[in-house]
């Protein structure tokens, strides 16, 4: 041990004298030589590469404590890995027993934190009741109500508010810990009461338009359900043909593909069409908007997809981002693409001498549309082997119909 | 004649000469076999241990990327051999005795110093005692302390040979030396302080 080392805590004088100048058992220079004979004569039996490697490695496993920190920083790394809320940091504090004071704030913490939790879910449930409520106009599960006639909608919504806003103290207790303050009772309750009415009022706007007259692209509810969930392209109206579709679009299918290739076109005069939500959140709106749209008539229905313009692309399946498709695949890409199968299609050629080139085609979905193998493969089994090979590569979709590109195939 | 360095003997073990590998088991043999003693109580098993040592390291010659010294090197196929052969033992044997190996060599070397058969007495007991107290530590910590306490390694050659950082030779000497202080202060070997 080198002197700038430090030792470590003091043994008694002895103990430390004795454990610093502890001699081996005596043994003569005879036995020493002999035991090197031993050894030297035994190494012309020794093959190199006879030792195992575990002899090599470092002995002994860790110590227990070994790099101690304090606890809560020791857990600190593995919690890090993974995303944590605020109380579950504040949970880990806590149990970490570190000072009393930070102790008091984790527990603060977290006693705030559970009380948040118990008042949104409260608010949550009250509104779900509500909602439901207004929309079916199902009586509440009390049973004192449950014999109830049913009422009209907006006066049902106006009896739930009222009778919120009745019983909002001793309630408040009832469904919640009798301990907690309630002063945000008050303001969840008015939150509640205006939420149902809004939805009243909403339903009661979409029955009235729903007898009336059909929605038009910019009424709210349209809005609402563009807003909701990503939907089909909406298909124009007769009135105000939208030019979403075919010019925004040129030459390129929209997700209605699946319909009718006119339904991508603008329509003739008198024809309508449901605007369809696809999510089941719009749900209500689907059911009005679809009862809204007059059904053609038989004489207006879509032209055949045989009338289509026999130069026009064919469709692809609907994949929502058409419009932000490059026009034809990076060269990265495609080289990256074509490398991964490159392997397997030189491997096709191992016993020739002579490289082969391969023209290959991609198709706009990114597949591999066909494969002309030429040079020394061309017309053997090996052209069969290529092909297959690089009709694995995959490119991400791209606007053009196809892409080709030529590449060489050299054998391993 | 300049004696050889202990790479030179290993480039010239690898280039097959047996001999100059012979050079290095009679440099550090002793040592070797103060180490094995150390670790396994067990003259015998010590023997067998050193000797086996400079077999495997020549075994393994080949594997030597010269990083390390040699003799830090054939110090850490030592402990891994004297560590399999306590892990290989059916039997239990923690107890100390007074034919310890160990302590046998200390009473021969001491006896020609201490005439006084009470101090030789005195020092036989307190070296049975620190045997025991090294018994009772880990592996890890007795083998770290053997190491740097008793072979006198400084620490950074006893983390090359265990594989370890310096800081952490530190802190296992640390420990050792602490739970054996208390274990001597528990058997009446207390620290008398200055």
């Amino acid at each position: 041990m080198s002197s700038g080392e430090q030792r470590g805590p003091r043994l008694p004088e002895r103990a430390e004298a004795l454990l610093a100048d502890w001699p081996a058992p005596q043994k003569s220079e005879a036995y020493w030589e002999e035991r090197a004979l031993g050894v030297t004569n035994q190494l012309g039996e020794v093959a190199q590469g006879s030792t195992p490697d575990a002899l090599l490695e470092a002995p002994l496993p860790a110590e227990p404590g070994e790099g101690a920190q304090p606890e809560f920083l020791r857990a600190a790394p593995a919690a890090a890995a993974r995303p944590q809320s605020l109380a579950e940091l504040a949970r880990a504090v806590r149990d970490s027993k570190p000072e009393e004071s930070l102790k008091d704030i984790a527990a603060a913490s977290l006693s705030l934190s559970s009380r948040a939790r118990g008042e949104a879910a409260e608010v949550a449930a009250r509104l779900q009741r509500a909602a439901s409520a207004a929309v079916t106009s199902t009586p509440l599960p009390d049973k004192t109500k449950s014999e109830a006639p049913t009422v009209p909608v907006s006066a049902r919504a106006a009896e739930v508010e009222k009778d919120a806003a009745a019983k909002a103290p001793p309630k408040m207790v009832h469904v919640s810990k009798p301990s907690r303050s309630r002063g945000v009772a008050p303001v969840l309750m008015a939150a509640a009461g205006a939420l149902a009415l809004a939805a009243t009022a909403l339903i009661f706007v979409r029955a009235k338009t729903q007898s009336s007259e059909p929605i038009a692209p910019g009424e709210p509810v349209a809005a609402v359900a563009s807003a909701a969930a990503p939907h089909e392209l909406a298909p124009p109206q007769a009135e105000q043909p939208r030019p979403l579709a075919v010019e925004e679009l040129p030459g390129r299918p929209g997700p209605v593909a699946q319909a009718p290739v006119p339904a991508l076109r603008p329509q003739p005069s008198g024809e309508r069409l449901a605007l369809r939500a696809t999510k089941p959140g719009a749900k209500s709106e689907k059911v009005v908007l679809e009862e809204s749209a007059p059904k053609p008539a038989p004489a207006e229905a879509p032209k055949p997809a045989a009338s289509v313009d026999p130069n026009e692309p064919p469709l692809r399946p609907a994949d929502g981002k058409s419009a932000e498709l490059p026009d034809k695949p990076a060269a990265g890409a495609v080289q990256a693409a074509i490398n991964n199968v490159k392997a397997s299609a030189a491997a096709c050629i191992a016993a020739h001498d002579q490289p082969s080139t391969a023209v290959i085609t991609f198709g706009s979905d990114g597949r591999v549309r066909s494969v002309v193998v030429g040079g020394g493969a061309a017309n053997t089994p090996a052209a069969g082997c290529i092909r297959a090979a690089l009709t694995k590569a995959r490119v991400a979709p791209f606007a053009k119909d196809t892409f080709s590109v030529s590449t060489t195939i050299r054998p391993p | 004649m300049p004696q050889k360095t202990d790479r030179e003997l290993v480039d010239a073990a690898r280039a097959g000469d047996s001999e100059a590998f012979g050079g290095l088991v009679r440099r550090h043999q002793k040592r070797i076999y103060r180490l094995a003693l150390h670790l396994l109580r067990d003259s015998a098993e010590a023997e067998d241990v050193t000797q086996d040592t400079f077999v495997r390291a020549y075994g393994a010659l080949d594997r030597f990327d010269g990083r390390s010294e040699p003799f830090t090197w054939m110090y850490r196929i030592a402990v891994n051999l004297s560590l399999n052969a306590i892990r290989a033992r059916k039997a239990n044997r923690r107890a100390t005795t007074p034919d310890d190996p160990r302590i046998e060599g200390l009473l021969v070397e001491r006896r020609g110093t201490l005439a006084d058969p009470a101090a030789l007495s005195a020092d036989r007991e307190i070296a049975l005692a620190l045997c025991e107290g090294l018994d009772r530590l880990s592996e890890t910590l007795r083998t770290t302390l053997i190491l740097v306490s008793v072979d006198g390694l400084s620490h950074a050659l006893a983390s090359d040979i265990l594989g370890c950082p310096e800081g952490t030779v530190a802190w296992r000497v640390h420990e050792a030396r602490r739970k054996l202080r208390a274990y001597l202060e528990q058997r009446g070997y207390a620290v008398k302080e200055e």
